[in-house]
């Protein structure tokens, strides 16, 4: 019993990262929109299990708070109210099979050659080598490593990027009101 | 693909907050009602037909079961306007006790709007707080006749019987708790902020409007017109009594409250005038045994606690029945008003707005 | 704890996370059935009325009516588990599991009692051990999951009641989460971390010299957006939206019955347990005894029971909330949250943020 807990226990990030790609593959392949959405929650669940696996207790969290906890919420929120009942909707997002497959494929070609040059390439060695000593041993938890990316290392792309997201935010409202007017 | 779609929702036949079996057809757009259409006939009994084929003795049995929330109200229309048409005098002891026990159904019938109105509104407590005072207000009707619900209270020409022994007394330990009653209705929620955000702006409906639509009693004395039919056209042993009129300008559902609420205070202060200055002697006037009318009509209105129930009486030559019935039902022309209300506004304020009518559908559908 | 580990072969640790599984799970469905007596008596109390006081074993005990959440029990399981027609009957079923479990997982991080050591190792009386890096946040996503039971539920009775219930508490969600969160985060940044060990060792001691140096009396605008979203998020009276028994009849689980609707009621109790306990830990200084600045002499089972007490007394503040408020129109809420709580939150975030200063 105990050893079956430990196997358990020293394989959960294979076991998360599985059971995440099985969510995200629930969420394309399935005909009902609030079926994939909850398969996304599903994908997105097991990825904070993965962050936990890796010791990033505080990313995992922020997974679960930002995505699991927000974002999916309105997305189930919006599929719910939009049921693509008509017959329109359904070609415009079921009948793409052509185009996603081109997309994928696509999609495929560049994270392989990405992975091909991450395993094989010359820089792999220093790629996949774990470096704590990167952080000088200033940080104690993770809590503190991502401020510490967030607000010093990495101030001026991540207030780039909020400014972004703004950006986004305001065409979004923008782009919803002069649909209703 | 995001534009608004409508959805068509039944409030009711069977909802919590209908008080019955209205059904209200809601157009909503979100939350917020674009169109709202109260069906009604779901408890028609065809009150006003067959009490054209009963004699004027049987047809207050069935007024019992138009507002079985105020039957005793009913029940004082109906003998008062057939005594009307009969030109019947009615000794003054059986009108003082007509009086006392309308006005106390009346704090009855307030009692059960306030007690439901807060349970839509989501205040549960107020609900027993209101029943608690109600039963005593219905063990007083068991002891004068027996019945707390269906009351059939009165006779044409006075009373069946005088009130019982101890009755007085009892309606006195009524009379001197309920005040304090009251001021603890108003502690849960004059005052409470929610019951305030729920209630002041919310349902409003104009002075003009409400002339138009023909609504009465405490929704359009709320919106500031002091039209009672107690003082306009004294009835019972109503002009011999002081009472004020509450009014309130706001016209929307916390002034319906407030108005409500100081109604009872007034309709208290009438049953202890009535308690105290009860006259001695007869309940009943001398009748015949059957009452055959003379061609006539008679319209009598009396302040019911909705508002200004109507009973309107044709008497055909020689006959024992009323040749022609009709009852102008407050409730009934209430609702009209409920439309006018709600559209625009959210799906919880229609149901404020059902309780704030204070309608009861057996005497909507009749 | 080694001779127990011992009997069931297992090592301490897992025998103690074992015991600490089943306490935190058999405290919260042990509460719950009493707590739903306390809701009906205490409600029948402040109602003026007696309250179910009828249901007997054998015809005899009655307890004061405590056997009606025995009978009650019993009744749920043998319903009829009816499936209505239209409805979509996988996420049916799914629904009210996942209303129930993220109801039982806030309680994981919450510290019990005081750690203690026992032969050379320190345990803690909380699910998780302090240091875990999830500390208080764990709590507020998995108090975040608690919509998706309710969304679910909603979609997938098939009804435009549920529907307006589903819509209700995902608006509601929205408007109360980011005032909890900065009233939370004034706590994070007064204590220095947020595990809710060290939160609830830095309300040890008095305060000013008279009050326990707890937080409700060091940050209280802070607890009171914090309590109020606690009954947002409990989905209780005034905000219980979702549903809003005299408006929309039952709202997200009008179409439930049988032990679905079993396992929907205990999340609801679940959720105040959890909100209580949160309330507890984040201002009311948790185990901690008031005045008491070192624990160390303090037996564990005194600090447990001096937990137990506060959350059970915050039970019955919802308990008494419920029946006393009226309930609030779901676009006030919006307004209450984004209005009020907000720059509430705001503002005591900012004033500490301020003390906090170089």
């Amino acid at each position: 019993m105990e050893n079956l807990l430990i196997s358990l226990a020293q394989n959960l990030f294979p076991i998360f990262g599985l059971l995440a790609v099985g969510g995200a593959a629930l969420m394309v392949a399935s005909r009902q929109a609030v079926h994939s959405v909850l398969g996304f929650l599903f994908a997105m669940l097991c990825v904070a299990g993965c962050f936990l696996t890796l010791e990033a207790e505080f990313l995992g969290i922020a997974q679960l708070l930002v995505y699991a906890g927000g974002i999916v919420v309105l997305f189930l929120f919006v599929v719910m109210l939009v049921e693509l009942t008509k017959y329109k909707e359904k070609d415009i997002f079921q009948k793409q099979t052509k185009v996603a497959l081109l997309a994928v494929a696509g999609g495929l070609l560049v994270v392989g050659g990405a992975l091909r040059n991450a395993l094989f390439g010359p820089a792999a060695k220093e790629a996949l080598t774990l470096r704590p000593e990167i952080t000088n041993g200033a940080v104690l938890g993770n809590a503190q490593a991502v401020s510490r990316g967030l607000f010093a290392d990495f101030l001026l792309p991540f207030e780039i990027l909020s400014i972004i997201l703004l950006v986004a935010l305001v065409g979004a409202v923008v782009l919803a009101k002069t649909e209703r007017v | 693909m995001f534009k608004n779609e409508e959805m068509e929702i039944n409030l009711g036949p069977q909802h919590p907050s209908t008080h019955g079996v209205l059904r209200v057809k809601l157009r909503l757009d979100g939350e917020t009602v674009t169109h709202c259409e109260p069906i009604i006939g779901y408890l028609h009994r065809g009150v006003e037909k067959i009490c054209e084929d009963k004699t004027f003795f049987q047809g207050q049995v069935w007024t019992d079961r138009m507002d079985y929330v105020a039957a005793i109200s009913n029940n004082l229309g109906w003998a008062e306007s057939i005594e009307k048409l009969f030109g019947i005098e009615v000794p003054r002891r059986a009108r003082y006790i007509r009086t006392m026990l309308t006005e106390l159904n009346r704090i009855s019938s307030h009692l059960l709007w306030l007690g439901t109105h807060a349970l839509d509104i989501g205040a549960m407590t107020v609900f027993l707080y209101a029943f608690r005072e109600r039963e005593q207000i219905l063990d007083l009707f068991e002891a004068f006749c027996g019945a707390r619900l269906t009351t059939t209270a009165f006779r044409i020409g006075g009373l069946r019987e005088d009130l019982p022994p101890g009755f007085l007394k009892q309606a006195q330990a009524f009379q001197d708790r309920f005040l304090a009653c009251v001021d603890e209705y108003e502690t849960l929620l004059t005052e409470n902020r929610i019951w305030k955000k729920r209630t002041v702006g919310v349902a409003p409906i104009s002075a003009e409007d409400c002339i138009a639509y023909g609504v009465t009693g405490p929704v359009l004395r709320a919106a500031g017109v002091a039209f009672d039919i107690r003082k306009a056209f004294p009835y019972a042993a109503y002009d011999e009594m002081e009472f004020d009129v509450p009014t309130a300008t706001a016209a929307d559902t916390y002034a319906r409250y407030q108005v409500r609420v100081e109604e009872m205070r007034q309709s208290h202060r009438i049953v202890q005038q009535c308690i105290d200055k009860l006259p001695e002697g007869p309940v009943m006037a001398k009748l015949p045994k059957v009452l055959k009318s003379e061609v006539g009509e008679v319209y009598h209105a009396i302040e019911a606690p909705k508002g200004e129930l109507g009973y309107y009486l044709v008497g055909e030559k020689g006959s024992g029945n009323p040749y022609r019935f009709h009852v102008r039902a407050p409730s009934f022309v209430n609702l009209q008003a409920l439309p006018k209300m709600t559209e625009g506004k959210l799906l919880a304020d229609v149901i404020a707005a059902i309780g704030t009518l204070d309608v009861v559908l057996g005497e909507v559908d009749r | 704890m080694e001779t127990l580990a011992s009997l069931l072969h297992t090592s301490p640790a897992t025998a103690w996370m074992a015991v600490k599984v089943l306490m935190a799970f058999g405290l919260i469905m042990g509460i719950a059935p009493p707590l739903t007596w306390a809701e009906r008596r205490g409600s029948a109390m402040i109602q003026d009325r007696i309250g179910p006081n009828r249901a007997a074993l054998f015809g005899k005990i009655r307890i004061l009516g405590l056997v009606q959440a025995l009978a009650d029990g019993v009744k749920f399981f043998f319903k009829e588990d009816l499936v209505p027609p239209h409805a979509n009957k996988r996420l049916f079923w799914l629904a009210p599991l996942l209303a129930f479990v993220p109801a039982m997982l806030g309680f994981a991080v919450i510290p019990m009692g005081r750690s203690f050591l026992s032969g050379g190792t320190e345990y803690h009386l909380s699910l998780l051990d302090p240091g875990n890096g999830m500390g208080m946040l764990f709590p507020m996503a998995v108090g975040a999951m608690a919509v998706y039971g309710i969304l679910v539920a909603a979609w997938s009775s098939n009804n435009k009641w549920a529907i307006l219930g589903g819509m209700r508490a995902s608006a509601q969600m929205v408007s109360y989460e980011v005032g909890l969160s900065l009233a939370v985060i004034a706590i994070f940044m007064v204590t220095g971390g947020y595990d809710p060990h060290e939160i609830v060792k830095a309300q040890q001691g008095t305060f000013l010299g008279v009050l326990p140096n707890w937080y409700v009396f060091r940050q209280p605008f802070g607890f009171l957006v914090f309590f109020v979203c606690m009954f947002a998020e409990a989905n209780r009276l005034p905000f219980d939206f979702a549903e809003g028994e005299s408006e929309i009849v039952a709202g997200f689980h009008i179409e439930y019955g049988s032990m679905k609707f079993a396992l929907i009621g205990l999340a609801e109790y679940g959720h105040i347990l959890g909100a209580s306990a949160l309330i507890t830990t984040m201002y009311l200084g948790g185990w901690g005894i008031p005045f008491v600045a070192d624990h160390g002499q303090i037996p564990v089972i005194v600090t447990f029971l001096v937990f137990l007490t506060k959350v059970i007394a915050l039970c019955l503040v919802f308990i008494w909330v419920r029946w006393t408020l009226p309930r609030f129109r779901y676009d006030q809420l919006m307004n209450l949250g984004w209005k009020k709580l907000l720059p509430i939150s705001m503002a005591n975030l900012l004033y500490f943020a301020y003390r906090m200063r170089g």
